[in-house]
């Protein structure tokens, strides 16, 4: 029984409904639905079901249930949904030939020893499933940076209802570029710690810095990234264009 | 109405924009020749023999060989093609199938006269510095000044991460290393994003109390529970002292998340006191608890999904093993789940925190409690 994760889970839950209320309460149970998708996708994977397909489903329901549990269903979390799923449609455009050829799905021999008691002669292919992991890992980011600005914009409008296209969808830029920065320090952040790993751990092995940047590991967690910065970026425009185009045919 | 005015502020940039793309795709299309070329050997594949390999639908159960014919790019003679070996299985969980142009990186030992190859790893630098000047790309032209700072921002981090594990790996403690670094990461990435002001101060502060209180909690459970449940062997590195390097890795990462959620209130507070001038402290706390409350849930998400992303290969192995669903979750997925914990932890403690601060440092008028 994994004590401290109980402990700790029921302090989260309880700092949650203190400071956060009723809507820290939902936040919390969006968090146990998001693992449960999370582990269902995987289900599904393992069945053999097309792993592409599956979790463009699955960030799909985790964008919406996620939104409308928290926020409720309106325009600014239909519209972050849609706005999502096509961002990460597009990373994954942009990113797949590099990914691709870069070969850094499954693990490295370094990881041998861990892995032994399981076979690696499965019938999946890792090297799709390294485009899941990217997916799954910038999609939080890219859901909150879509409803913070299709909420801010929605809070303009509010007030000024005869701001046009343009001016929305500029002021929506600026927000999102507002938000960049923080957005990107997150992700960074959440993937850097598990990096500084493995330059310690490559280090005690003495690999030259070449043989370091080179290896599947190393270059896994900065296709991570990279990846991660592309879709926050990309689900600026996006989330701010079709909210414009939203706000503006309500007339 | 034209698209490209609308995503730059400069009138005339959407020249600038096509001139740039144009020359980042002869960029990328070069990028070989532009990278730095190193000591080690480097093959280029020319040729591939798959002759063992069928045609139709592998069998995920048998390992299948390649014979690569390499031709040596960087030696100094001119030296005749080579021949290696490379296997691997349909999974491609520890192996690669290459494909023709691709360059691999060699290790050559002498034997007598005879120089005999050995393939060390694929050479990937090419596609990451293609994926960074692409992503960096797209920083400046939808981010702006803003992307740009995030860009650098990205690369100093990484730079400052390089250092901390130099100096770990030279034995510095990491009980004096991990709270320099803290103060240098916070430091660097809330004055890029932020500027050097008040608003950054509360943030900053914000985030430190909010991570040191976080890390307390998690320190305090283990202790009570034994560290039962934190299960330190399923780290998938080998190193000495475990316990450290995940203490660090929670502090890293519970880091990034708390300075997102101290930034947003700390900014919203010093907004709401810019525009209006008939704010009491009341109403301060409230905006600033809701503001913190909007993002709390896609915040924690966030973090969540970002630990868990990283261990999506192990656990589908596993359901292929047949381990069960609840082994994976208390053992194998412990620590991802721990640190999602921690982090939100830290996420949700620092609301208040940071609104507290925020409003001592930026309100600087005695508002009175009822209007």
């Amino acid at each position: 029984m994994n004590t401290s994760l109980i402990v700790l889970t029921g302090i989260l839950f309880i700092l949650m409904a203190t400071i956060g209320g009723a809507r820290g309460v939902r936040s919390f149970f969006s968090m146990l639905y998001t693992v449960t998708i999370f582990i269902v996708l995987l289900i599904f994977i393992s069945m053999g079901f097309n792993p592409l397909k599956t979790t463009l489903i699955a960030s799909l329901l985790i964008s919406v249930i996620l939104l409308f549990n928290i926020n409720g269903i309106n325009k600014m979390t239909i519209i972050s949904s849609i706005s999502v799923l096509i961002a990460i449609i597009l990373t994954l455009l942009i990113s797949l030939p590099f990914v691709k050829e870069a070969r850094i799905q499954g693990f490295s021999f370094e990881q041998v020893e861990q892995l032994s008691a399981m076979s690696a002669y499965v019938n999946i292919d890792l090297s799709e499933i390294v485009f899941i992991e990217i997916l799954i890992g910038l999609l939080g980011a890219v859901i909150d940076v879509a409803i913070s600005i299709t909420s801010a914009m929605n809070e303009l409008y509010v007030i000024d209802s005869s701001l046009k296209f343009e001016q929305l969808f500029k002021s929506g830029m600026k927000i999102g570029r507002d938000i960049l920065g923080t957005m990107t320090h997150t992700l960074l952040f959440a993937f850097l710690g598990g990096f500084f790993s493995i330059l310690i751990w490559f280090s005690t092995l003495n690999y030259t810095f070449v043989n370091t940047i080179n290896s599947k590991l190393f270059a896994s967690e900065v296709f991570h990234i990279i990846c991660g910065g592309i879709g926050i970026l990309l689900i600026i425009p996006i989330a701010t264009a079709l909210m414009a185009a939203t706000l503006t045919k309500e007339k | 109405m034209n698209i490209q005015n609308l995503i730059s502020t400069k009138k005339s940039s959407h020249k600038y924009t096509f001139l740039s793309l144009f020359l980042l795709v002869i960029l990328l299309v070069n990028i070989n020749d532009v990278l730095p070329t190193y000591q080690q050997p480097i093959g280029e594949i020319i040729s591939i023999d798959e002759a063992g390999v069928p045609d139709t639908e592998l069998s995920p159960f048998l390992d299948y060989k390649q014979i690569l014919t390499l031709k040596l790019i960087n030696e100094e003679l001119s030296t005749q093609p080579i021949k290696l070996e490379n296997e691997f299985s349909y999974s491609q969980a520890f192996s690669n199938r290459y494909e023709v142009g691709q360059l691999l990186i060699l290790r050559k030992t002498t034997v007598g006269t005879k120089n005999e190859y050995d393939i060390v790893s694929l050479k990937r630098d090419t596609y990451m510095v293609s994926l960074l000047i692409i992503f960096a790309f797209l920083a400046v032209l939808i981010g702006g000044k803003q992307g740009a700072k995030s860009l650098v921002s990205v690369l100093l981090n990484f730079a400052i991460v390089f250092v901390i594990m130099y100096l770990y790996r030279n034995n510095v403690s990491i009980y004096l290393l991990a709270p320099i670094a803290v103060i240098i990461f916070i430091f660097t990435s809330m004055t890029l994003v932020t500027g050097f002001n008040k608003k950054t101060l509360a943030a900053s502060l914000g985030t430190a109390l909010g991570l040191l209180f976080a890390i307390t909690i998690a320190y305090v459970t283990f202790k009570l529970t034994g560290s039962r449940g934190v299960n330190y062997q399923e780290m998938d590195i080998t190193i000495s002292s475990p316990v450290e390097l995940f203490y660090f890795q929670l502090v890293i990462g519970t880091l990034g998340a708390i300075m997102d959620i101290a930034v947003s209130i700390a900014s919203s507070i010093e907004e709401i006191l810019k525009t209006s001038t008939v704010v009491t402290r009341k109403m301060l706390i409230s905006s600033g608890r809701k503001i913190g409350n909007d993002i709390m849930g896609t915040m924690t998400n966030t973090l969540i999904l970002a630990y868990l992303s990283g261990s999506i290969p192990v656990i589908l192995l596993m359901m292929k093993s047949g381990i069960s669903l609840g082994y994976m979750m208390n053992i194998s997925l412990s620590l991802e789940l721990l640190r999602g914990v921690i982090g939100s932890i830290g996420i949700v403690l620092s609301i208040p925190i940071t609104l507290l601060i925020s409003i001592v440092l930026l309100d600087k008028v005695p508002h009175s409690e009822v209007k």
